[in-house]
């Protein structure tokens, strides 16, 4: 417990370390599939930052528990009763649920997006033979070339 | 005084819950559209949920512009806790644009996607088309922050599988949806992240109710940072340089009947996003929004007005020169957005409009030819094979340079009246020379297909289909018509600009 507050702010570091790395990994890798998995990093980042948010010191899932009973009790026992008179209802401190419903959501999105990429790197794999991104770009730029010889 | 005062589409039933049937109806035709036996059935579902949404979006202008705002609980829970659809003047010019273009974009995909496509993907295309449609109309319609953020992926996912369609006809479509869909999560994410910040400064993500809190606290640099993010992230969709750099290529290499219709609304949607965040959530916040407009995104929508139009003329591809040219346009909306005037947003705001419908024209009519070639070069003589696409094109590329008698030339001149009235000469100057500049690519571009005489090597033109055809002269002619007479359409992008400014002061 004293750990994990003593951590707290560095949390949200670790947090702002994975956006900068999925990131970079999205933007320079050569490999497209690498390109995704940073761009599943980076997403990921933004979930970790909001179930950050989401935490109460010393709340639990927002699951509803009888004021009275032991899970309730050994909960509350944790705190100190201050903070339960100001924060508690029943006693139990609740993390926020919202964020976690929200990054529910942007899960579903993320792993939508993951699929549509990956089936387009397939499709680019079949058409190109390669999937590495210098490779396709000079392929492109041949490409390019030929076409303004032939439509010349 | 809005055109649509006192006007009654439908019976009140209907009205009530116009704005959910408004985004309803494209995401029920995508689910039919994917699961229809047959092309045809696929396209009349999508033309179904297209037109239902535009007779929707008619619905919620003329009760707008009855009771100023339309705000709809979605589920009973009533906001700011449950969902909000609201829908102000400004959202409601939105949807009229992007139903208008849904519309029209639909009743010509049929043949436009026959001559692109293989028969069996225009069932899956047709789909996609229709859920973009959902994204966007529902992102014109929303309420509410993080709804807003699964409109628009939406919206982008459906898009990157539709632009990754056009590999049939061009391969590089394959890259150039690999390219669109990493920039756009990028840029999504930077949103949803910014979103998280201003949640954590307010505990709401109601738009109305987040804009309260953040002008009753003092500026906070959560708050601030929030906002950046979603600058970065709305920037990146909308193609503000320079984090342009997908277009291009989604635009070239993408099926004509998608760029068309992207071409008219996605980076426009994202215009709005920027215009709702910067001005209306962020109106209270001592300056935040007005900072970001003034110090970076007008300076940047300066740069690409000169930048993209130089780009353009230098391009050999007829859809990228069109594509740089978007990006010239986008700038200049901008600049009309950080103007700080209700005239400049409003001659944004009509030009923006112009735009979208020429655009839409443009790309429309070079599907419609059924041109496979990719060069400009490749067009030569088209006009003697497809008069009346080619007329319609003409016009358009009229209205585009800004020509007289155009809503181009309108929407321009006020944007310059209106900006050189705020005292920005900077600003006139940059538009001027990207006006300049565009005259050259636009005059290329007519000179190559009126003008110049076929050759023997050139692949096959032939004029449009009916179907395709009235899309295209509807679009032209009114482009035309808000030319000479600009009146409704003045009214209506003043009312959005007041509502926009209204709430920011």
């Amino acid at each position: 417990m004293t750990l994990a507050l003593a951590l707290t702010p560095y949390v949200y570091g670790l947090g702002f370390f994975m956006m900068a790395a999925g990131l970079l990994i999205a933007l320079t890798s050569r490999h497209l599939i690498k390109r995704l998995i940073g761009l599943g990093v980076f997403q990921t980042s933004a979930g970790v930052f909001y179930i950050l948010l989401s935490k109460v010191s010393g709340g639990t899932a927002a699951i509803r528990l009888e004021a009275d009973s032991p899970a309730a009790r050994s909960l509350a026992s944790r705190l100190d009763a201050a903070y339960i008179a100001t924060h508690g209802v029943d006693g139990v401190v609740y993390s926020n649920p919202l964020p976690h419903v929200l990054i529910l959501t942007a899960i579903v999105v993320g792993a939508a997006t993951l699929a549509v990429g990956l089936s387009i790197i397939v499709r680019i794999r079949e058409t190109y033979g390669t999937v590495d991104f210098e490779e396709l770009a000079a392929l492109e730029a041949k490409a390019l070339r030929d076409g303004r010889e032939d439509e010349a | 005084m809005s055109p649509f005062a006192g006007v009654q589409f439908a019976s009140p039933e209907v009205i009530q819950h116009a704005p959910a049937l408004m985004i309803a109806a494209p995401l029920t035709a995508a689910c039919v559209a994917a699961l229809s036996p047959s092309a045809r059935w696929a396209w009349f579902s999508s033309l179904g949920g297209a037109l239902f949404a535009l007779w929707m979006a008619l619905c919620l202008a003329a009760d707008v512009a009855q009771s100023g705002v339309v705000s709809y609980a979605v589920g009973g829970f009533a906001p700011p806790l449950g969902i909000e659809l609201r829908v102000d003047d400004l959202g409601v010019f939105f949807s009229l644009l992007v139903s208008i273009l849904g519309v029209a974009t639909s009743l010509a995909s049929a043949s436009l996607l026959r001559l692109e496509l293989p028969e069996r993907d225009h069932a899956l295309m047709q789909a996609g088309f229709m859920l973009a449609l959902t994204g966007l109309l529902g992102l014109t319609a929303t309420g509410d922050a993080f709804n807003a953020f699964v409109f628009l992926e939406v919206s982008s996912i459906g898009t990157y599988a539709l632009v990754a369609m056009g590999a049939s006809r061009d391969r590089r479509a394959l890259t150039a949806a690999f390219q669109y869909l990493i920039m756009g999560t990028i840029g999504a994410t930077f949103f949803v992240i910014g979103v998280g910040l201003l949640y954590s400064v307010t505990g709401t993500l109601n738009m109305t109710d987040m804009a309260e809190k953040l002008s009753a606290s003092s500026s906070d640099r959560a708050a601030i940072a929030g906002l950046v993010l979603i600058t970065v992230g709305l920037a990146l969709k909308a193609a503000m340089f320079p984090l342009h750099a997908w277009l291009p290529g989604a635009y070239s290499a993408g099926p004509s009947v998608v760029v068309a219709f992207l071409a008219g609304t996605a980076t426009k949607v994202s215009v709005y996003l920027l215009i709702r965040f910067l001005m209306d959530v962020a109106g209270g916040l001592e300056g935040a929004g007005e900072g970001l407009l003034n110090w970076l995104i007008a300076p940047m929508a300066g740069i690409a007005a000169v930048v993209a139009s130089v780009q353009a003329v230098f391009q050999t591809e007829t859809r990228r020169i069109l594509a740089f040219s978007s990006i010239a346009q986008i700038g200049y909306v901008l600049l009309g957005v950080t103007s700080g005037s209700v005239a400049g947003l409003t001659a944004a705001l009509f030009l923006l409009f112009a735009h979208a419908m020429i655009k839409t024209v443009i790309f429309l009519c070079l599907g419609a030819i059924g041109h496979r070639g990719a060069q400009l070069e490749t067009l030569a003589g088209a006009g003697r094979e497809a008069p009346w696409t080619i007329t319609a094109l003409a016009i358009a590329m009229l209205g585009l340079a800004g020509a007289p008698f155009t809503a181009g030339f309108l929407a321009k001149w006020r944007l310059l009246g209106a900006l050189a009235d705020g005292g920005r000469i900077w600003a006139v100057v940059a538009i001027a020379v990207s006006s300049l500049t565009a005259l050259v690519y636009c005059a290329r571009i007519l000179e190559t297909m009126v003008f110049r005489t076929r050759r023997s090597s050139a692949s096959g033109v032939s004029e449009a289909s009916p179907a395709a055809l009235a899309a295209i002269w509807f679009l032209a002619a009114s482009s035309v018509w808000y030319g000479l007479d600009a009146s409704a359409l003045y009214d209506l992008a003043r009312q959005a600009a007041a509502s926009a400014m209204g709430a920011s002061s």
